[in-house]
């Protein structure tokens, strides 16, 4: 039998009947767009790349990449962060 | 908020130069060290993060490979820093701070709400008297004295509150706006008397004994309730007198008579554009004037505007400034036509009736005629009213010779 890549945790059916959400019961990122201007990224794991062009985050279900001009970081802690600039694509990568 | 803890705290603007700056930036977020405004800048990356923060990058830097250099410094702890050999500064800031809590020891201006019967001015000049006025210690002041002496200054003041935020005193008022006045309530015994020859309207008695009844003509000075109750015994016989002061609600229907008179011929004045403004500042009664018009016009007003300079809303410097300026006019002759006139003539009669009702004296007839000549318009007649007109008289007191026994 093929495993897959992220398979759901246990108890995820329980999870999901009692209707908490994604965010805490699978501790899955939250991506907060205003316009293509701002984005608001929490639960995530780890900055990957940083460019003026490129950031790349991992997260628990996988990597994000945000790709556009003048990217900058407004602000970076450990369980939120705020980037600014002209975003173009997000791409959500096994 | 954030900024001015940040700006109270320190901070510090940062280049990272590293191999592998994303493991820094990881590294970073670990340890909780906030960083922000972070810029990929000609390959190196720049950002902020606070002082405290700042020295704790030392063991970051060894793990990641990375090295950092201070672009520049910002906050209160910095400018200390960089200030600390101007002494003089840092002295004139303490005396400021000393001199503002100083300051915040006065009440240095008194305001006043909800005032309408009573000026602001006269509430004011009662508090000067009593040694309360702008520039007083608050350490002096009761603000439950001040409401208790408004109160019993002011009659129609119904409720005070006095209360001092910051260097201001507040207080506001309610006062009597139905127009409540009690009356003062005699002592000794009294009778009511007519003031004015008329009818009796109507006559509603509290004290005393009634001496007329509603439609009794009266004379000016004619008794209309004495203060002398008569006690009789079981026979009706008067055996004493009880001496009260009357109080009784009188209506006198009685006639005024009105009278008006204005010419027909009047001159209208037509203002011309106004002359030149000329500023003056006032100290005190010393006016200092910047020019004075060299020609006077005959026919014309003039025109002075003063402000007066105000350090806080209550609290008035002997300072104004305003100017004064002439406002030239020309005269025309004219005259009403019999129209205007009877028109006029109406509307000054209204204005009477009007005053007469705020009075709250009721008019409830008229018989008023209008008489245009060639030269004036003459209003006159009679109007009928009801009035309280009515005085207070001192009651003599008499005593009962007792009846000899019959033998």
């Amino acid at each position: 039998m093929k495993r897959k890549k992220h398979p759901d945790p246990p108890g995820s059916s329980l999870l999901s009947s009692m209707q908490i959400p994604a965010d805490l019961s699978y501790r899955e990122a939250i991506l907060t767009f205003f316009g293509g201007r701002e984005l608001y990224v929490e639960n995530y794991q780890k900055i990957l790349t940083y460019e003026p062009c490129c950031i790349r985050i991992l997260t628990r279900r996988g990597r994000v990449r945000i790709e556009g001009s003048r990217l900058t970081i407004a602000y970076y802690s450990g369980e939120e962060m705020k980037i600014t600039g002209q975003m173009q694509t997000i791409t959500f990568e096994a | 908020m954030n900024r001015l803890i940040r700006f109270l705290k320190g901070y510090v603007r940062i280049r990272l130069m590293s191999r592998d700056p994303e493991r820094f930036l990881n590294l970073c977020a670990r340890n909780r060290i906030l960083l922000w405004q972070l810029v990929n800048r000609n390959g190196s990356y720049e950002m902020y993060l606070s002082t405290a923060d700042f020295f704790r990058l030392h063991t970051l830097c060894r793990k990641s490979g990375s090295r950092v250099k201070v672009l520049r410094k910002y906050g209160l702890p910095f400018f200390f820093y960089r200030n600390r050999k101007r002494k003089a500064f840092f002295a004139g800031i303490f005396l400021c701070i000393c001199l503002l809590f100083a300051l915040s020891l006065f009440i240095w201006n008194i305001h006043v709400t909800g005032n309408y019967a009573n000026s602001t001015g006269s509430i004011l000049a009662f508090l000067e008297q009593q040694g309360i006025s702008h520039g007083i210690l608050k350490s002096r002041l009761n603000c439950s004295d001040i409401a208790a002496m408004l109160r019993e200054e002011f009659s129609n003041i119904t409720w005070v509150s006095a209360k001092i935020e910051g260097t201001q005193l507040i207080l506001e008022i309610k006062e009597n706006v139905d127009g409540y006045v009690p009356e003062e309530t005699p002592e000794g015994p009294s009778s009511l008397a007519a003031s004015k020859d008329g009818i009796v309207s109507s006559i509603i008695t509290r004290s005393g004994t009634p001496m007329v009844l509603p439609g009794t003509p009266c004379k000016k000075g004619d008794v209309l309730v004495s203060g002398e109750i008569a006690v009789k015994n079981d026979s009706q016989e008067v055996t004493g007198y009880r001496y009260v002061p009357a109080d009784a609600d009188i209506l006198i229907e009685t006639t005024w008579y009105y009278y008006e008179e204005f010419p027909l011929a009047y001159e209208k004045r037509k203002y011309q554009e106004p002359g030149f403004s000329f500023p003056f500042l006032q100290i005190g009664d010393v006016r200092l004037e910047t020019f004075q018009p060299l020609q006077k016009d005959e026919l014309a007003d003039e025109e002075t505007r003063l402000w007066k300079l105000h350090l806080t809303e209550n609290f008035v410097l002997p300072v104004s400034v305003g100017y004064q300026r002439s406002l030239p006019y020309t005269t025309e002759q004219m005259k009403y036509s019999r129209g205007e006139a009877q028109k006029l003539a109406e509307s000054h009669l209204q204005q009477y009736m009007g005053k007469l009702e705020e009075a709250q004296i009721a008019v409830f007839g008229s018989e008023i005629a209008t008489e245009i000549t060639d030269t004036v318009c003459r209003t006159r007649g009679t109007l009928t009213v009801l009035e309280e007109a009515v005085e207070r008289q001192v009651c003599e007191q008499r005593t009962v010779t007792p009846t000899p026994a019959p033998e």
